[in-house]
């Protein structure tokens, strides 16, 4: 319609009418050539830039965002977080029509909530072209008068992202024609015998065949750590050999706004030398917690507060979750200064004892690491009770891993409780080390969570696929064979995710919030994506407070576009309980 | 004649694959359920017995996550002559996690032109092992099964062991396409593989092949050994 917005430059256009606060924005998306690893690969780019511009808005600001398709495919933006009117969440199919080549759709939205956000296509495989960047929402000037605890003298962007050099379609394929395409660190017969030679103990030996040949029984690997190999992680779009860097002065404190907006990848996160104080979860303020590192599944953020009083330069590491790989960046008084890069740690193999009780074919889940002699790979697994749970032995304790707590099914309420072993994160921690790792059981809302409502029923959400074929769906059903799930406006339910598959999943719904679930059943932490690990469940709680159609699914890319993809419908109507095989609807019992 | 049966049938296969796919309730999010296809094919050649032996082993298929067309061939070429040769065109749907059910035609080019129908099941069986099981009926009447199977071994990342074994049996004489009632053929071996790229591999092959009871008269009549041994090198394309 109106050619020159394809100037591709970010323009705020800020209009003071009356007290309300409003801005204009351009996003154009088009295609790009970048280089991977000295390869030119076919990329996608939002004005140009990958990852696409910071967009700094404001609580309270009427924005009005012009996202113009100069691809040869549909496209779309989803503002990842924010919960605007349901037309403007950017899902094609579902909440549009997508924007067609050519074309310009026209967001408009007032933002009712602050915090770190972030945006991306949300069709296809785009998102892992590049099509994705950061949103910061700055509250409102009342609010912003900031506690003590929160002021810091400068705040950065932390965006983490993982770049392919092939092209999202031909992986996809890859995929579908051998699953373990990207795999190159497959359990084989001479790691075995290394093994099994390395151990004295013939009791041990016996386990360790026993794994093995349990894992052949399943038709599964113990080494699907991530679906795809071959990645360069980003932070701020560079690569760690280009080094991204934050400046400070000495004893200023910090804030890091982290994003994981990859396509596939978890990252482990830590500054060695400073401990990081997390302020913030998916947007929302919480209870300050210090902790030394924080995982992140694909899709969430963490806000911490970091305070360097040396005038040395600090590493930030992101460890990919597979460990095959990492981004980082630089903390440092000046330019061009770097410090030393932790070793990544050993490889994670997933081990069976350790899987939660829902896997298919019936064991336990969790990551461990390939040398159980060395390292303490099953302190993160413990019931851990209390938040600082990492608090291992330096030596392995072999079994520490099958104190698992009983499988939720036993125990009907099991669910109200946020017992860390279904929520926590899971932590790689290295040798002897008593690294302080968050977990979700420490996630407390700064502000009271406004509905405490028990839930009026529970929806149980499978997440079910096949890894032998790359086909990953919800209750046994690929979008388009799904039933949406039906809320009736106004109504509190409690959606438990029961993870069948050996992956970690992280789950995305938009436009209601997800609430964690702490002791005696009630809510203590909004997320808009939660992990649920290899064979575990994740119970939250569910306000369907907002009208319309929502998408509900998981956040690893591929898994979302092989099908792992349904609804959320939030009407007026009583919901429809009965004719639908899935979602299964059971009562709740309250104490 | 027989040949544009074998083309007429393939199409056949290949417009029901289709038709099924499209049945599929399409989604309102995305236009329609995604397809997919793959090419594999193993080639080889024999260094020893009997001088010049080259084989193949090919598959083309195309379709959907439950629905694929599948185009397989396979024979071998001996001392310049076409000694087999096998095309089959099946339509092959998904049934679990792990197993697929098949139907379709195949047509043997050699000895003699034969057309077969023929349903199949294949897939994983646990600890690994791939199975694959069809029943034949062919133009004449008579019916036969080939039974399959193979486990992959990894000895490094790349380095891999393939053993497998193949069963030709048949229910009924057929002398006009050398096969007598019973076990016909085994066909039985191990590759040894290295995957330079999941695309390529070359590899190399001990191969040991046998007839049975009176089938092996017939092959003999027909100036073939009954029984052969193979030292094959070949390559391993999948893309």
């Amino acid at each position: 319609m109106r050619r020159f917005i394809a100037l591709a430059a970010l323009l705020a256009i800020d209009v003071c009418a009356g007290a309300a606060l409003a801005g204009t924005y351009d996003l154009v998306i088009a295609n790009k050539t970048v280089q991977v690893n000295g390869k030119a690969v076919r990329a996608m780019a939002i004005n140009g830039q990958i990852p696409g511009p910071l967009l700094r808005w404001r609580e309270g600001e009427d924005v009005t965002i012009r996202v113009t398709n100069r691809l040869a495919d549909s496209t779309s933006v989803h503002w990842h977080g924010i919960i605007p009117p349901n037309a403007m969440d950017g899902v094609p199919g579902l909440t549009f029509s997508g924007i067609a080549p050519g074309q310009t759709f026209v967001y408009r939205f007032t933002l009712r909530q602050s915090g770190t956000y972030w945006y991306h296509s949300h069709s296809a495989l785009q998102e892992q072209s590049g099509v994705y960047g950061s949103i910061v929402v700055t509250p409102k000037a009342k609010a912003r008068r900031t506690p003590a605890n929160l002021k810091v003298n400068r705040e950065y962007v932390v965006l983490l992202s993982d770049q392919h050099p092939e092209d999202p379609d031909r992986i996809m394929r890859n995929l579908k024609r051998q699953s373990d395409y990207y795999n190159w660190n497959k359990q084989t017969l001479s790691g075995l015998l290394g093994r099994v030679l390395k151990t004295k103990n013939p009791e041990e030996r016996r386990a360790i065949l026993r794994e093995r040949l349990a894992w052949d029984e399943m038709r599964m690997d113990a080494t699907d750590i991530s679906d795809i190999s071959g990645y360069t992680f980003l932070m701020n779009g560079k690569s760690p050999g280009s080094n991204w860097t934050g400046l400070f002065k000495p004893g200023e404190r910090v804030r890091l706004r982290f994003i994981n907006a990859s396509a596939m990848s978890f990252f482990d996160v830590r500054i060695p030398g400073l401990k990081m104080t997390v302020v913030q979860a998916d947007s929302q303020d919480i209870v300050p917690v210090s902790v030394d590192q924080f995982r992140m599944g694909v899709a969430e953020t963490y806000d911490v507060i970091v305070q360097p009083a040396a005038g040395r330069a600090y590493t930030i590491m992101a460890a990919a979750m597979d460990r095959s790989g990492y981004a980082k960046g630089t903390l440092s008084p000046r330019p061009g200064m770097t410090a030393a890069v932790p070793p990544l740690g050993l490889r994670p193999v997933l081990k069976m004892s350790e899987m939660g009780p829902h896997m298919h074919g019936g064991e336990h889940a969790g990551h461990t690491m390939n040398t159980p002699g060395k390292a303490d790979p099953h302190a993160a697994h413990r019931p851990p009770q209390k938040a600082p749970a990492l608090k291992g032995p330096a030596k392995a304790d072999p079994h520490a891993g099958h104190r698992m707590p009983a499988p939720a099914k036993a125990d009907p309420h099991a669910g109200h409780n946020m017992t860390g072993a279904k929520t926590a994160m899971p932590a790689s921690t290295p040798n002897g080390t008593k690294r302080r790792v968050l977990q979700y059981a420490d996630l407390r809302s700064a502000v009271p969570l406004p509905d405490h409502r028990p839930a009026g029923r529970e929806i149980v959400v499978r997440l079910t696929g096949s890894m032998e074929r790359y086909i990953w769906t919800i209750n046994d059903r690929k979008l388009g064979e799904d039933t949406p799930i039906q809320l009736r406006k106004g109504e509190r339910v409690r959606i438990k995710f029961v993870n069948e598959t050996m992956m970690d999943h992280p789950m995305h719904l938009h436009g209601l919030w997800m609430e964690l679930i702490g002791p005696g059943g009630h809510p203590v932490a909004r997320k808009h994506t939660v992990i649920v690990r290899p064979g575990h469940e994740l119970s939250v709680l569910v306000t369907a407070d907002a009208d319309g159609k929502w998408a509900l699914h998981c956040h690893l890319l591929f898994h979302m576009e092989a099908g792992m993809m349904t609804s959320v419908e939030v009407t007026d109507r009583n919901p429809k309980t009965t004719g639908a095989p899935t979602p299964k609807v059971a009562p709740v019992h309250h104490h | 004649m027989k040949r544009s049966g074998v083309v007429r049938s393939a199409g056949l296969a290949l417009v029901a694959s289709l038709a099924a796919a499209s049945s599929v309730p399409a989604e309102a999010a995305e236009p329609g359920p995604k397809i997919f296809y793959g090419v594999e094919l193993d080639a080889s050649y024999d260094l020893v017995e009997r001088g010049k032996s080259f084989s193949w082993d090919s598959l083309f298929w195309v379709g959907t996550d439950t629905h694929k067309f599948l185009l397989k061939s396979e024979g071998e070429h001996d001392r310049e002559r076409l000694d087999e040769a096998e095309v089959h065109a099946y339509y092959s749907r998904m049934i679990s996690q792990f197993w697929d059910v098949y139907g379709g035609v195949r047509y043997d080019f050699k000895p003699i032109g034969t057309t077969f129908g023929a349903v199949g099941i294949k897939g994983l069986l646990p600890y690994r092992f791939e199975f694959d099981l069809t029943g034949f009926v062919s133009h004449r009447g008579r019916l036969s099964a080939r039974v399959e199977l193979s486990r992959e071994i990894l000895i490094t990342q790349r380095l891999v062991v393939d053993p497998y074994v193949s069963l030709d049996l048949a229910a009924q004489n057929e002398f006009q396409r050398d096969v007598a009632a019973g076990l016909s053929e085994l066909e039985t071996g191990i590759k040894l593989r290295y995957d330079v790229t999941r695309e390529f591999a070359p590899f190399i092959e001990f191969r040991y092949r046998r007839n049975f009871g009176y089938t092996s008269v017939l092959v003999r009549r027909d100036g073939e050994d009954p029984e052969s041994i193979g030292f094959r090198v070949g390559i391993r394309l999948r893309f």
